[in-house]
């Protein structure tokens, strides 16, 4: 059975494209990093960044897809080893990343779907009605907690959902959901946007207009500046992570493109509609809202812990401040947008690992989409159950964060430095609807790698408090979140040592025992993903398509 | 309160830039021709 799917229109790729890109990150992580680096001073290297990363690494994937569609490659691993050489046969495994990343980021997003799905429910049904915001805190904190059936039935639908949408394939499916989600989100988020920047100081018991944390976000922090290479690390980091980039999706999309279709112009406007996203309505949303009632100290410290909180722990209660019709709308607008984020994401995850699936062991659409279900249901179930003591945030970290990063450095490596520069320049510029400026051919070749470099190192060895300052002036402590203490698992061995009550130490052993566990399992599924690859290529070599 | 000059005018330059790449280049794709290549079975 060959793999001869399309997309039915441009438009629709597009924002299947800008679907893939656009997550709750977008809402809850964006706003939050320009909080944490200087709020005004962030913005200028977050945009320097996208145009020296972000531009370069879609370019550079979207063309990588195009190139392996033409050779009916629709996964990584086999798009990797037709750029290289032939004796270089070890770039197919460093593809197994554009598979791996794909199958462990749905096994525990498809969680935090679900989770946006329930919430949208219970907006609707009034859940939130009359409940304190400390009610509304520990709705969520049990939710996760501590999940019950219905926690499960709203992620078993979710997967469902998105299996079922998979399983019709990219027009019939995954471009559909795109062109009525997409515009669905716009029009969410441009009304709580809205809301955000029109919050009045003593109406509807806010304590301060939308203002104080506009002010907040856009000034620049005093004491913060633009040279401070802790503000180029989250930048370059966040630019990274909101593009979806060095996961392998883009270039399974791309891969389902015409020959002769455009990259350039396409990948732009993706691009830049997550920008809009991010940047426009990301912005007016979580921040303003929750200053406007809890304040600038309050919301510092509620962001220490990432956007998660303010999302799901807060923003139900302050729905509730405008009136009952209000607090429903703006539920169901919220949940939903951060719904329609998930699902155009979750999609895309799916599609790298049916194209593996469909390209190497023939097996048809429906049956592919129905496997990569199922395998996300085993992956993600210890995502599900455990969650308390950490497996969700080992799924995010490895397959989520450290996984993006190596996947990307070793694929501009091989795109702009093996595969080479000039033929790299062809395929993006190649049937072009937009004139590609030249300096991309510098950037790419130089400035996106060096900058791949600087976050990959920031990642490994990061210092404590990210203070890149005191690095340069010769101490270089690792941070516990750095990928070096992280393995040696330093910061939970520090709790566990200054532990003295049993209850307490017994909980943090099994915690360490449970994140051990969800990193071997993470290990494993690489190393299973890596035997099928090499189980596909002695099959293409049998069957005289290894050229 | 209204927000200080700084905050606004870097918030509105930032969303201006934002906007007006997105609708330009999302117009660009809407408005560019869809090309059937008759050569797609090459």
């Amino acid at each position: 059975m060959s793999n001869t799917e399309s997309w039915g229109s441009r438009v629709g790729l597009v924002l299947a494209m800008a679907g893939n890109a656009v997550g709750l990150g977008n809402f809850l992580r964006f706003p939050v990093q320009a909080v944490q680096n200087g709020g005004g001073t962030f913005i200028i290297p977050y945009l320097t960044c996208f145009l020296l990363m972000g531009i370069p690494l879609l370019f550079v994937e979207w063309s990588m897809g195009r190139f392996g569609g033409k050779f009916g490659d629709h996964s990584t691993p086999f798009i990797l080893s037709n750029m290289a050489p032939k004796k270089q046969f070890l770039w197919k495994y460093v593809g197994v990343f554009g598979i791996f990343t794909n199958l462990a980021v749905a096994a525990y997003y498809c969680y935090l779907e679900s989770w946006t799905l329930a919430y949208t429910w219970h907006s609707v049904s009034g859940s939130f009605h009359g409940q304190s915001a400390e009610g509304v805190a520990n709705f969520f904190n049990n939710y996760v907690l501590n999940p019950g059936s219905e926690a499960f039935l709203f992620w078993i639908f979710c997967l469902v959902l998105n299996t079922y949408i998979l399983s019709r394939g990219l027009s019939g499916g995954v471009e559909k959901v795109a062109k009525i989600g997409m515009p669905l989100l716009i029009l969410f988020g441009i009304f709580l946007a809205y809301k955000g920047l029109t919050v009045e100081a003593g109406v509807d018991g806010a304590k301060y207009s939308s203002s104080e944390g506009l002010n907040f976000l856009w000034s620049p922090t005093p004491g913060s500046s633009i040279w401070d290479p802790k503000v180029w690390v989250a930048a370059a980091g966040q630019i990274f992570f909101t593009l979806s980039v060095g996961m392998g999706s883009i270039h399974c999309y791309a891969s389902y493109m015409r020959k002769k279709d455009d990259v350039a112009l396409n990948a732009m406007s993706a691009g830049w509609m997550n920008e809009f996203v991010e940047v426009c309505l990301g912005a007016a949303i979580v921040i303003p809202i929750s200053i406007g009632y809890f304040g600038i100290e309050w919301v510092i410290e509620a962001t220490k812990t990432g956007g998660l909180g303010l999302g799901f722990r807060t923003l139900p209660y302050l729905f509730q401040q405008w009136g009952p019709t209000l607090a429903v709308i703006s539920g169901l607008f919220w949940f939903g947008l951060l719904f329609f984020a998930g699902i155009t994401s979750s999609l895309a995850m799916g599609t790298p690992c049916m194209g593996f699936l469909q390209d190497e062991f023939k097996m048809s659409r429906q049956k592919s989409a129905w496997t990569f279900g199922a395998a996300i249901f085993i992956l993600g179930l210890p995502t599900v159950l455990f969650f308390k003591y950490g497996v969700f945030d080992e799924y995010d970290y490895w397959a989520g964060t450290i996984s993006l990063v190596v996947f990307a450095l070793l694929e501009i490596i091989l795109f702009a430095w093996i595969f080479g520069m000039e033929k790299g320049w062809k395929e993006i510029t190649s049937h072009a609807d937009i004139k590609v400026p030249s300096i991309f051919k510098f950037i790419i070749k130089w400035v996106t790698p060096t900058l791949l470099l600087f976050v990959f190192v920031g990642a490994f060895f990061k210092p404590v408090d990210n203070d890149w300052n005191a690095v340069f002036q010769g101490s270089w402590v690792l941070d516990d979140g750095s990928v070096i203490n992280t393995i040696l698992n330093s910061g939970l061995h520090k709790k566990i040592a200054s532990t003295t009550d049993p209850a307490q130490l017994e909980e943090l052993n099994k915690q360490l025992t449970f994140i051990n566990w969800s990193r071997l399992l993470l290990v494993a599924t690489f190393a299973g993903i890596a035997a099928l690859v090499y189980v596909a290529y002695r099959k293409r070599v049998k069957e005289g398509r290894w050229a | 309160m209204g927000m200080n000059t700084q905050a606004l005018i870097t918030m509105i330059v930032t969303n201006l830039i934002v906007i007006g790449f997105t609708a330009f280049f999302f117009w660009k794709v809407l408005k560019t021709p869809h090309v059937e290549h008759s050569d797609e079975a090459e």
